[in-house]
């Protein structure tokens, strides 16, 4: 890379001399050592990754509406903003935690988040429902798994659609948005299709990174697949590098020459995803080395993300590769793969697997939806004096790794990570952005082991692990 | 001009090493945070400025001054700074499309232009 003249310019008019090769930005994300990197941004990478999403994803010329709630130092929050400023669509600001009265003022025709995000959006609609009168929750629940059911067979449902109308209004402002996106991970089935069903929209999936500057993969509206997240934008290709030191759940590694993927589908090969194209940024700032082994010299940024393209030309990420981990047999389980199952658990709000070489099985570290967990335990018979003492109990454990074990089948997890064994309950604490959650709510998995320390030592120790470090 | 950003979550000390590693002189930050960063001033020696945004603090809140008027490190707020540039007698001129044949003519008319609004500049 070459050297970076970083100079502040001070006089306005030459703000204008800038040249698409100049810096723009330097991002600073959060590094694996502690030190964060810089993300070296070009004025013409930015624009080509703009201009990548923009042809991806259909937006109307100076119709579109987007409520913006994350931090502008977030990739995606600058990025979209910039679409949107593009097709001349109208911006509106909000903070995360003012979403829900922010949004019906606002009437976004567009709304992005993580799948955390969709995730809250959902368990405040039904904790709504639950609590309203008892036919409403009746002709929700029906007409929901009717469209659910007629939108997993390519049909639309238009009566339906005018009771959803209302609730959308309710939530967004308006009967329905154009789309939703959901980026940053990978979404539930069910949370999709629960989505698509109430607020009456598609929602699409993205996959980018900050190191591409957004340029990455979006679905097409009309593609309803879930864990599918599109073909890559124009400006952007993308080859798969074999992996053979990672193994899927049947125990083959990831090779480019694959024609089959571990659920026995048809892809065109697997392995590590790697990006080349003009979005691509220069290297990480000031880490020549970092940048080298990221970085290769054909120009192809390694994304450290498994993935595998299907047969139409699409991209499935499997996994990030530090998120594929290797148990104590030696076999592999994909973590954030598991989370996305484990989430559709009545008792989980959210949760963290633990997987390392000194365990057998995988464990969890599970923040707890406190009224599902007293209904169960008041029908099981189960006395208990307040809900932290619940959660204390080891049968309201062994429920929650139930729970676990069931949504995981449903989801086609392996029979490893089906293995599942126990989990510490957390029954006071929400994971908040700087709490357990990056700043675009995704989880933030060593500050979370640092807040549960004694609670998972006290889980090694039941469980009979011997830490080897 | 290059603008470094730098999330809250990733604390203070980040932001710290983010600014001497860019040799950054004008620091963006809400009033909340203006106090610990004045402290440890004399961690970045780049640093002239520190811009100040009052976003989302409840009315009424205390709003830090530093405590020594005369030091080489201003500190200013948001809206002076916004102010600054209402009262600016230099001429605007609208940023122009260099690259439209290279980028897919994304870019329709002239009027497309970047905006920063972020924690570190």
């Amino acid at each position: 890379m070459t050297p970076i003249n970083l100079c502040l310019i001070p006089h306005f008019a030459e703000l204008n001399s800038w040249q698409p090769s100049d810096v723009a930005v330097i991002m600073y994300t959060s590094g694996s050592t502690g030190k964060p990197k810089g993300v070296v941004m070009k004025h013409s990478n930015l624009v080509a990754g703009i201009a990548g999403m923009v042809t991806n994803v259909e937006l109307r010329e100076a119709e579109e509406r987007f409520v913006s709630y994350l931090p502008l130092a977030h990739i995606l929050a600058l990025q979209i903003e910039n679409v949107m400023l593009s097709v001349g669509a109208t911006l509106c600001y909000t903070d995360a935690r003012q979403l829900a009265t922010a949004m019906p003022k606002y009437q976004p025709t567009i709304f992005a988040g993580v799948p955390k995000v969709w995730e809250i959006l959902q368990a405040a609609l039904e904790k709504k429902i639950d609590k309203g009168p008892a036919p409403l929750k009746v002709i929700f629940s029906v007409l929901l798994n009717f469209k659910m059911l007629m939108l997993s067979h390519g049909l639309d449902t238009p009566v339906a659609n005018q009771f959803f109308g209302v609730i959308s209004s309710k939530v967004f402002g308006r009967k329905d948005i154009q789309f939703g996106v959901t980026g940053g991970g990978p979404m539930s089935a069910s949370l999709q299709l629960f989505c698509r069903s109430v607020f009456n929209c598609p929602i699409i999936q993205g996959y980018a990174l900050t190191e591409t500057c957004v340029g990455g993969c979006f679905q097409s509206l009309k593609d309803t697949r879930p864990g599918v997240v599109g073909p890559p934008v124009p400006c952007l290709e993308i080859v798969l590098q074999s992996e053979p030191d990672f193994k899927d759940s049947g125990g083959l590694s990831y090779l480019q020459t694959d024609t089959v993927g571990a659920k026995g589908e048809p892809v065109i090969g697997r392995g590590e995803i790697c990006m080349r194209g003009p979005c691509i940024s220069d290297g990480y700032y000031k880490l020549p080395d970092k940048t080298k082994e990221d970085y290769d010299e054909e120009g192809y940024f390694h994304t450290g993300d498994i993935g595998q393209f299907t047969a139409d030309g699409c991209i499935q990420v499997v996994d990030r590769k530090k998120n594929l981990v290797k148990l104590k047999g030696g076999e592999y389980v994909a973590v954030e793969a598991m989370e996305t199952a484990f989430a559709s658990s009545p008792y989980s709000e959210a949760l963290c697997v633990i997987a390392n070489g000194d365990l057998d099985g995988p464990l969890a570290i599970v923040c707890t939806e406190n009224h599902a967990l007293e209904k169960w335990a008041k029908g099981a018979g189960i006395s208990f004096a307040s809900v932290r003492e619940l959660a204390d109990k080891k049968e309201a454990r062994q429920e929650v790794v139930k729970s676990f074990i069931a949504a995981g089948k449903e989801a086609g997890l392996s029979k490893l990570e089906l293995r599942i064994k126990d989990c510490v309950l957390s029954t006071d604490t929400q994971w908040l952005p700087g709490k357990g959650m990056t700043a675009s709510m995704k989880l933030d998995r060593k500050k979370i082991l640092e807040m549960y320390e004694k609670e998972v030592k006290a889980m090694y120790e039941r469980n009979g692990v011997k830490i080897s470090s | 001009m290059v603008v470094a950003t730098c999330y809250a979550t990733l604390g203070h000390e980040a932001v710290v090493s983010a600014v001497n590693e860019t040799q950054a002189t004008a620091l963006f930050v809400n009033w909340t945070q203006v106090e610990d960063f004045y402290k440890r001033a004399k961690d970045m020696p780049s640093l002239d400025t520190i811009i100040a945004s009052t976003n989302e603090m409840q009315a009424g809140a205390a709003i830090w001054s530093p405590p020594d008027k005369n030091s080489k490190l201003k500190v200013v707020s948001y809206d002076a700074v916004i102010d600054m540039g209402r009262e600016s007698k230099l001429e605007l001129s609208k940023p122009k499309v260099r690259w439209r044949n290279c980028h897919m003519n994304i870019l329709k008319n002239d009027t497309y232009q970047f905006m920063f609004n972020t924690s570190l500049c």
